[in-house]
């Protein structure tokens, strides 16, 4: 919930006000996952090209 | 659990539906409608979190006891109720959330008050995060990567 804090209940409209202005409404993805697998923190992460978007597409 | 405080993992196990066991409880009213801390926040002052056995605990406790229900009842109204739905359907947009510690960060320098600049130079650190070949991965994601058999609401 982007504009509750969980720890405290209170409510600061203004985090989605500043990604709306700061970040032109863009601060993460939302994604469908392509192959599954395990993750832990300390992992390592990198953006890879789309060819395995295009491959989903057209299965 | 939909809308309640969330749990920090330390490992996860992505599936196609995201992280295991993410969100397979939501809260009902009487009508059947989902719902959600947009309207009712006081959800967030409960902690879920998922037990060993996979089965979702709320405070501790198993989702499906009475005192749960009760809790929920006193936030949301009579006949509320707690509903199990494993499906795809469960998600308002897409399984999984992606944020960088840079745009975290970011937001958070900002929400502190230290101003334009720090912000600026932290919203740099999330576009080369994203990568120069990740088109597909941003601005056409929901439209160009949507799998033909995701069920997506």
């Amino acid at each position: 919930m982007t504009t509750f804090d969980p720890d405290t209940l209170a409510q600061d409209r203004k985090v989605l006000r500043r990604i709306a202005r700061e970040f032109g409404g863009q601060l993460a993805l939302n994604c469908y996952v392509i192959r599954g697998g395990e993750i832990q923190v300390g992992d390592t992460v990198e953006a890879v090209p789309s060819r395995e978007c295009a491959a989903l597409q057209a299965r | 659990m939909k809308s309640l405080a969330g749990e920090r993992l330390d490992r996860a196990r992505i599936d196609s539906l995201g992280i295991a066991g993410d969100r397979v409880v939501h809260v009902e009213d009487t009508r059947g409608h989902v719902v959600t801390a947009r309207t009712h926040p006081r959800l967030l002052a409960h902690r879920a979190t998922l037990a060993p056995s996979g089965e979702p605990l709320v405070d501790g406790a198993p989702w499906t006891q009475s005192e749960v229900r009760r809790s929920v009842v006193d936030i949301v109204g009579p006949g509320a109720r707690l509903v199990r739905d494993d499906s795809a359907s469960r998600f308002e947009v897409l399984p999984l959330l992606v944020a960088t510690d840079g745009a975290i960060a970011a937001l958070g320098t900002m929400a502190a008050g230290s101003g334009p600049t720090s912000s600026l130079a932290a919203s740099r650190d999330l576009r080369s995060a994203r990568g120069p070949d990740t088109a597909c991965a941003y601005a056409t994601w929901s439209s160009a990567c949507r799998p033909s058999g995701a069920g997506v609401s």
